[in-house]
């Protein structure tokens, strides 16, 4: 038992390295809003284009849910961790085909889960909700004259989530959840004026501290349709809320601090109603059939800027799994499993009048080990996001995610069996 | 199966999964790209750089009664009249030693006196008409004052009347060959007979100048336009001749003595100017006093002076949040200077007490680290007389003034750096900010933070 743990700490402190070198993936439309609204998983579903609202697990962590933690096996302690890599090419009239790529590497998720008793399941873990990381140059004019000054820009951060999530079982067909997630991070935008004749460098370091509670609610109905085909059902839903935004600036000029930490402006940040639905077929518990529908209310915010607008999103995904299940010892165990996804994706970014649109395939597959507790679960998508109309950036990427599963049983003492 | 068996297989697969990571880790590193795209988006206003004009500095003109004109290496004498700055008279003072006694022979006689001037090369005012200057013998011996170290432009000494000689000629500043002064002969000739009796006067420097007290070197009589420039190696040579055995020509030399003695006295007369407002009685005058223009000649006691009274008005913008960098142009008025009258080279900058003593000429720190004195880098446009002007780095000197919160006097000083303050004429007329041709100008630039 030792070993394990050791072996999680070293994971974990790796992941914790890689992710404070990571987050380098230029992302340019992250300027806008509270940076790129992740709509991965970082779980099993992630294979599955992270179509899992109506998905359950008995020994996973599926987070697209928070009712489904009540399926989890009894008595089962589970951690999870997922790493992502991510290779961008960029394409647009004023991209360098010499300079068109960025990859980073980076741990993503972090979660636990367990069945606490015979009707409740519950999960804590950190995951990413949004990210901001763009950089580019431009120029500033030095007012009342007519010189300018070279201004380079660069945005880091983003917005983590802390969570406790539990689902309860209401019935043989019915789960409910709740997902109490603490939404933290800061948007950093770094504007670096170049010296002139007439001034040093001047660097100004602007943050947005956001922070609130997000509850997000959820509802699972699941049901034999015949003697082969499970029918599932799920739903979720987060009330629009406000997140508290402290705005604060650093100015230095040359080597000395113009302006430190001081607090601008206290505002905050609305995310709006988000709704999904999702319905799944599995037929003899081996083949599952899931699509899911994401919609966030935008529109009613009306968050504008110049050239753009925040808009209505939508997020419509398909997935497939085979499941290859071997009978173990009292239970049935899963060896393998395939799966295949498709996504279509209306952001809510709105940049002269076109809506960012992202759309990609996915594969993944898994296996558990059949001599210890561990599973192990890559996926990788390829998608295409942005337009090159007016001006715009496309991007093509590619990204590979890795989960790790570790599972044990928690209050059993003696032996124990795979 | 027990635990512990499992773990070594366990491990076995965890390496498998390092190996992985750590392959991945390398493959992808972390490579950024910088994507050109953005800057429409970005909230680009909150640091800016601003640059202001309107913070008008006032400048006015300060009169000094005296400005010490001993030791400065440099012989004034000459007149010229300027329409400006009034008629200026330059005289110099001096003293001479005598030469080492030698023996002569029985056939030793006198033949001349010459004063030896050689041109320094300066001048100021109109050197291409004739004009006098005269050397009178000093009545008394130039003395400096008690409690006082030096001489001063308005000191002056008696002189016995009668010119010990002149020389009338078109003086070339840049010619720099001997200018041969006859000098009275019974002069001489008292001169030689000391000098061949060994007498006591001219044993030893004292004696002669209890003897001898000195010379003065005076404009006219006559018209001058210029006042000239010479050098402090002035030398008075007697001439002789001795006849036996062979026919010799020698002479002997009075040399300069003691430059902490030689001064050079400037007087001038601004009747009919616009500086008659100015005197002791009235030490500061405002430009907007003497039609909008400030004055500098600092060898007869004018120098301007520039305050900042408003900067503090950039306290009262929202934005403002530090100086970053503050130019100084100063303007000379279009046609206040001429190939004539040119402009000072250099002009220096010093802080001041509220007494108006130049404390310290202001410096800008170069690559190295080195702090030197700014002088204006002064720009002529011969060609169009628009762009010329001094221009000064004055950010730290603003930078501490502004931060000076109760009624600030402090200015700066317009002056030129030794020599030049005190043993040159060059003159400055600089335009204030309500003058119709050139305005002095102040520009600042500031980071600006939107509140």
């Amino acid at each position: 038992m030792k070993l394990f743990r050791a072996h999680v700490l070293i994971l974990v402190f790796s992941g914790a390295q890689l992710g404070v070198r990571a987050q380098n993936n230029s992302s340019p439309y992250s300027i806008l809003g509270i940076g790129d609204i992740e709509e991965s998983q970082f779980n099993r579903t992630a294979g599955m284009a992270n179509t899992g609202i109506s998905y359950r697990s008995s020994n996973y962590v599926i987070h697209n849910n928070p009712a489904s933690y009540s399926e989890l096996q009894e008595q089962l302690f589970i951690v999870e961790a997922s790493a992502r890599g991510k290779f961008v090419s960029y394409y647009g009239n004023d991209i360098n085909g010499l300079n068109n790529t960025t990859r980073d590497f980076s741990i993503e998720r972090l979660s636990m889960g367990m069945r606490i008793n015979k009707w409740w399941g519950s999960s804590v873990g950190i995951m990413p909700f949004s990210t901001a990381n763009y950089s580019f140059s431009g120029r500033k004019t030095i007012q009342g004259s007519n010189v300018y000054t070279i201004a380079d820009y660069e945005g880091t951060g983003g917005v983590n989530q802390f969570y406790w999530g539990n689902g309860f079982k209401l019935s043989k067909h019915i789960s409910i959840g709740i997902n109490a997630a603490y939404l933290s991070g800061s948007l950093t935008q770094k504007e670096t004026l170049a010296g002139t004749s007439v001034s040093d460098m001047i660097v100004t370091t602007k943050n947005i501290y956001l922070r609130n509670f997000y509850p997000t609610y959820g509802l699972q109905y699941f049901t034999k349709l015949s003697k082969k085909w499970d029918f599932n059902f799920g739903a979720t839903y987060a009330r629009k809320q406000d997140l508290q935004a402290e705005y604060s600036a650093t100015v230095t000029n040359g080597g000395t601090t113009t302006i430190k930490d001081e607090i601008t402006k206290n505002d905050f940040f609305t995310i709006p109603n988000s709704t999904g639905l999702g319905i799944s077929f599995t037929r003899n518990k081996k083949l599952t059939l899931a699509a899911d529908y994401r919609y966030q209310a935008w529109s009613a915010l009306d968050y504008k800027g110049f050239n753009y607008s925040l808009q209505n999103s939508e997020r419509l995904s398909l997935g497939m799994e085979i499941s290859r299940k071997q009978q173990g010892w009292q239970t049935v165990l899963e060896s393998m499993y395939y799966q295949a996804g498709l996504f279509y994706d209306k952001s809510y970014l709105d940049i002269y009048d076109q809506q960012l649109r992202d759309a990609g395939i996915t594969v993944g597959m898994g296996f558990n080990s059949k001599r210890n507790a561990l599973g192990y679960h890559l996926a990788f998508e390829y998608g295409i996001r942005g337009t090159q109309n007016k001006g715009l950036i496309q991007e093509k990427y590619g990204k590979i995610t890795v989960t790790l599963s570790y599972k044990d049983f928690w209050l059993t003492k003696g032996r124990k069996y795979f | 199966m027990r635990f512990y068996i499992i773990s070594r297989n366990f491990c076995r697969k965890m390496r498998i999964l390092y190996c992985i990571l750590a392959a991945f880790y390398l493959l992808s590193g972390c490579k950024k790209a910088y994507i050109q795209f953005g800057d429409q988006f970005v909230d680009n206003g909150y640091t800016n750089i601003v640059l202001v004009d309107t913070l008008t500095p006032v400048v006015s003109t300060i009169f000094r009664d005296s400005v010490i004109t001993s030791n400065s290496g440099i012989m004034l004498a000459g007149m010229y009249k300027d329409s400006m700055f009034g008629i200026i008279r330059a005289k110099t003072f001096f003293n001479l030693a005598p030469p080492a006694l030698r023996d002569f022979s029985l056939s030793a006689r006198y033949d001349s006196l010459r004063l030896i001037l050689k041109s320094n090369g300066t001048y100021y005012g109109d050197t291409s008409t004739v004009q006098t200057i005269s050397i009178y013998q000093l009545a008394e011996p130039i003395q400096i004052g008690e409690s006082q170290s030096s001489l001063y432009n308005t000191s002056d000494f008696p002189i016995q009347a009668g010119a010990l000689g002149s020389i009338t000629r078109r003086f070339i500043p840049s010619d720099t060959s001997s200018i041969l002064v006859p000098m009275s002969d019974a002069l001489g000739q008292d001169l030689f007979n000391l000098l061949s009796q060994k007498s006591d006067p001219v044993k030893d420097i004292t004696s002669f100048i209890n003897y001898f007290k000195g010379l003065q070197i005076a404009p006219g009589p006559g018209i001058s336009n210029a006042v000239l420039g010479f050098r402090d190696s002035v030398v008075m040579r007697l001439y002789y001749h001795e006849a036996n055995p062979s026919p010799v020509n020698e002479y002997l030399d009075f040399i300069f003595n003691n430059q902490a003695l030689q001064f050079n006295q400037i007087q001038y007369d601004r009747t009919g100017t616009g500086l008659t407002i100015l005197g002791p009685a009235n030490r500061e005058a405002e430009s907007t006093l003497t039609n909008n223009m400030a004055f500098v000649q600092s060898a007869t006691g004018l120098e301007a002076k520039i305050r900042f009274p408003t900067l503090r008005n950039l306290l009262q913008r929202p934005d403002y949040a530090q100086i970053l960098k503050a130019e100084l142009d100063i303007l000379p008025v279009r046609g206040s200077f001429s190939g004539q009258y040119p402009l000072p080279p250099e002009l220096d900058l010093y802080s001041t007490s509220l007494l108006n003593d130049p404390l310290s000429p202001l410096t800008i720190t170069q690559a190295g680290g080195l702090a030197q004195v700014q002088n204006g880098n002064l720009q002529v446009d011969w060609l169009y007389g628009q762009n010329t002007f001094y221009s000064y780095d004055v950010t730290t000197f603003l930078q501490q003034q502004i931060a000076i919160s109760d009624n600030n006097k402090n200015g700066l000083l317009i002056q030129p750096p030794a020599p030049a303050f005190e043993s040159a004429l060059n003159r400055l007329v600089l335009g204030d900010s309500r003058n119709i041709k050139d305005r002095i100008m102040l520009k600042v630039y500031y980071i600006s933070i939107q509140p």
